[in-house]
């Protein structure tokens, strides 16, 4: 048994309750997974008069049966660590709906704390309703707030500082809920709220023609939503990578700074060469790899987090959901595809915001075939050195070959690993809000950090073995065809041949290409020996016409790299499902560079 | 056989009147609000033509036609 107190916050999506959570923990929160599912769970503590309590923010649900994650996360929570006090969170402006679950949570008997959000904006539409009344009939405390206001939370701090004094012992009935219940019992609970409502709540008759409805005249008018929605997502792009970019090459000078020091100070300590490639190669090129992320993703993070909290989220949902349902996902998965043109990272990491599993699921595992950013640089260099008079059409062809590739496997996908889980689209359109600004910035800052030290240690693992890799045997050349990787690439270079690269210089770029795909080019430079500045020249002596597409092709599907199967590894919370990604990813490059490569030999292509 | 949601015009309202819908999308409806008994006002499609947007107890629901069909309104 724990000693401290605990509330827990319950309450619908849209309803204000991770503001609320904000307002009453501040920045004491932790934010972590509950055990098994990728479903955030948020902890925190609230002060008040010198007494600690401790805070859970649960997920945002509409009822406790539907067998949803995040509904079998909220009532385990409840029923087995038992909180002092749940604080159900319900937004004033509906509390016909809200209340249903209320009186779902009053059934199993938890104690309860009513908490009327958003009651600015009762008032605004003129709502009046009767606290007292409610708190008679559903005999429970009824508190009013505005959570984004910060109104009325210090009563709310008070009345749960009083309630968890009380200590009073009650029993949860821990029925479990009965699954065959009868549509007539719902429709029971229904007239029972309608009645509850009915004596507390008056609406005015005059229909108040809301601002939202003004605006989604617009935004969701048949011509226009499509040109707008694809005007914010540019916008977010363009900000995300373009403003991002010279925070980019700042860490990375740092690093190259860092990087040349260190490795003055060390010859100056007289270490051997093996220890300084560690330290420089490997260490400090490892953490720079990682870190030149973090300002995209703290962008982006920053622009979805502005989505949700203004309603644009479920808006652009709403409007590509016909699209994606074609491809069997739903329409926010549209918006996590198209991030993964800038990076992969953050696009993985933004299909937490889907609502099923299994939408989630194959969202990640196509993601990486979006041709993200780092693959350009790859891309130019080739179609430089071989498509001078049509390298558009050739990068182009590129960028469409990966969505048609993702386009296929979601219909796999769905056809053959999820057949049974058939999805369903039900999404509440929830009314424009402006945005609380310490509620987003807390929101990026949370998910990015998060990012940073899971995915983090997973990448910079990655970085280290490949260091290792290039270094061994001891004496040889960094990434020679001595060193390990080197005779691993030699090794299977032969795989390679029917598409036309045999070489174990590309193999070596391949594989160095899993830290980043950009290294690629890099690489290449290393092992012909001959600099970047070099390569353009060089490449036409290892690749013919045709093999540099069919190398192209294999870099824009082989496996993700080591920050992109970080992701997958933290967002799927498996290691078969981030195996899967890295196996079906090279299988369809090769097959896609082979087939390429054969096909275009046999039409006389070279 | 009564109408279905999804044959409404935009404007219509109507009152539900049976799911016949699995048990536990039946289910996830209802904890929507969407019983029957309720009433329910067309507010839009999307501009693909799908889902399409229903005011149901002051607040607005998307919802595909596919499961629309299966919503007997009068």
């Amino acid at each position: 048994m724990r000693n401290d107190k605990t509330i827990a916050l319950v309450g619908n999506p849209n309803c204000g309750k991770t503001s609320l959570f904000n307002v009453l923990t501040g920045s004491n929160q932790h934010v972590g997974n509950w055990p098994g599912v990728t479903i955030e769970k948020k902890h925190g503590f609230m002060l008040f008069k010198g007494e600690k309590i401790s805070a859970i923010d649960l997920p945002g649900i509409y009822s406790l049966d539907t067998m949803s994650e995040d509904e079998v996360v909220t009532k385990n929570y409840i029923v087995n660590e038992k909180p002092d006090i749940v604080v159900n969170v319900v937004d004033a402006t509906n509390l016909e709906r809200s209340l249903y679950l209320t009186l779902q949570l009053l059934e199993i008997n938890v104690r309860c704390i009513l908490v009327l959000n958003m009651m600015d904006e009762v008032e605004v539409k003129d709502i009046k309703i009767d606290s007292s009344k409610l708190a008679q009939l559903l005999e429970l405390e009824v508190v009013s707030i505005a959570a984004r206001k910060s109104q009325g939370i210090e009563e709310l701090k008070q009345t749960i500082a009083d309630e968890i004094n009380k200590n009073i012992e009650t029993s949860m009935t821990n029925s479990e809920f009965d699954n065959n219940q009868k549509e007539e019992d719902d429709v029971t609970v229904y007239k029972t709220i309608s009645d509850i409502v009915e004596q507390c709540v008056k609406i005015p008759e005059k229909k108040i023609v809301s601002v939202t409805s003004q605006i989604d005249k617009v935004v969701l008018n048949k011509y226009l939503a499509m040109p707008l929605f694809f005007i914010v997502m540019f916008m977010i792009f363009e900000f995300t990578f373009i403003f991002s970019e010279p925070f980019v090459k700042i860490i990375e000078s740092i690093f190259e700074f860092v990087g040349v020091n260190v490795s003055n100070w060390l010859t100056m300590l007289g270490s051997s060469s093996l220890v300084k490639s560690f330290i420089i190669d490997g260490v400090i090129a490892g953490i720079g790899s990682v870190i030149t992320f973090f300002p995209s993703i703290l962008l982006l993070f920053f622009f979805i987090a502005l989505l949700e909290a203004s309603g644009y989220m479920s808006r652009a949902a709403y409007i590509t959901d016909r699209f994606m349902a074609s491809i069997g996902l739903e329409g926010k998965a549209f918006i996590s595809l198209l991030l993964g043109f800038g990076c992969n990272v953050p696009a993985i990491m933004s299909a937490r915001t889907l609502q099923s599993k299994k939408d989630r699921l194959i969202t990640i595992l196509i993601n990486p075939f979006m041709s993200c950013s780092a693959r350009l640089p790859v891309y130019i260099l080739f179609a430089n050195a071989f498509f001078r008079n049509s390298k558009g059409l050739v990068v182009f062809s590129l960028y469409i070959l990966g969505i048609v590739i993702a386009v296929i496997s979601a219909k796999l996908f769905n056809r053959f690993l999820f057949s049974s889980e058939k999805s369903m689209f039900l999404m509440e359109l929830p009314p424009y809000r402006l945005p609380h600004m310490r509620s987003i910035m807390l929101d990026m800052w949370q998910r990015a950090s998060q990012f940073l030290k899971k995915a983090g240690t997973i990448i910079f693992g990655m970085v280290v073995i490949i260091w290792v890799l290039s270094s061994l045997p001891i004496g040889v050349g960094y990434a020679s065809s001595q060193s390990i990787i080197g005779r691993v690439g030699s090794i299977i270079a032969p795989i390679f041949i029917p598409a036309g690269f045999g070489n174990w210089q590309a193999a070596v770029a391949l594989i160095f290409g899993v830290m980043a795909k950009e290294v690629v080019v890099s690489t290449l430079g290393v092992v012909y020996g001959v600099g970047e500045s070099g390569i353009l020249k060089e490449l036409p002596k290892y690749f013919t016409t045709l093999s540099a597409y069919s190398f192209m092709i294999m870099t824009l599907l082989y496996i993700p790299c080591a920050s992109t199967i970080g992701a997958i590894r933290k967002e799927t919370n498996s290691w078969k499902w981030s195996m899967f990604s890295i196996v079906y990813s090279f299988t369809v490059g090769w097959i896609m560079a082979v087939l390429v490569y054969q096909i275009g030999s046999i039409l006389g292509f070279k | 056989m009564g109408k279905t949601l999804n044959v409404l015009n935009i404007g219509d309202s109507a009152e539900i009147s049976a799911i016949n819908l699995e048990a536990r999308a039946k289910k996830r409806l209802m904890a929507m609000g969407i019983v029957p008994g309720t009433m329910v006002i067309v507010e839009g499609f999307a501009p693909l033509g799908d889902p399409m947007q229903i005011r149901v107890k002051q607040y607005n629901l998307v919802i595909r036609r596919s499961e629309a069909e299966k919503i007997l309104v009068k």
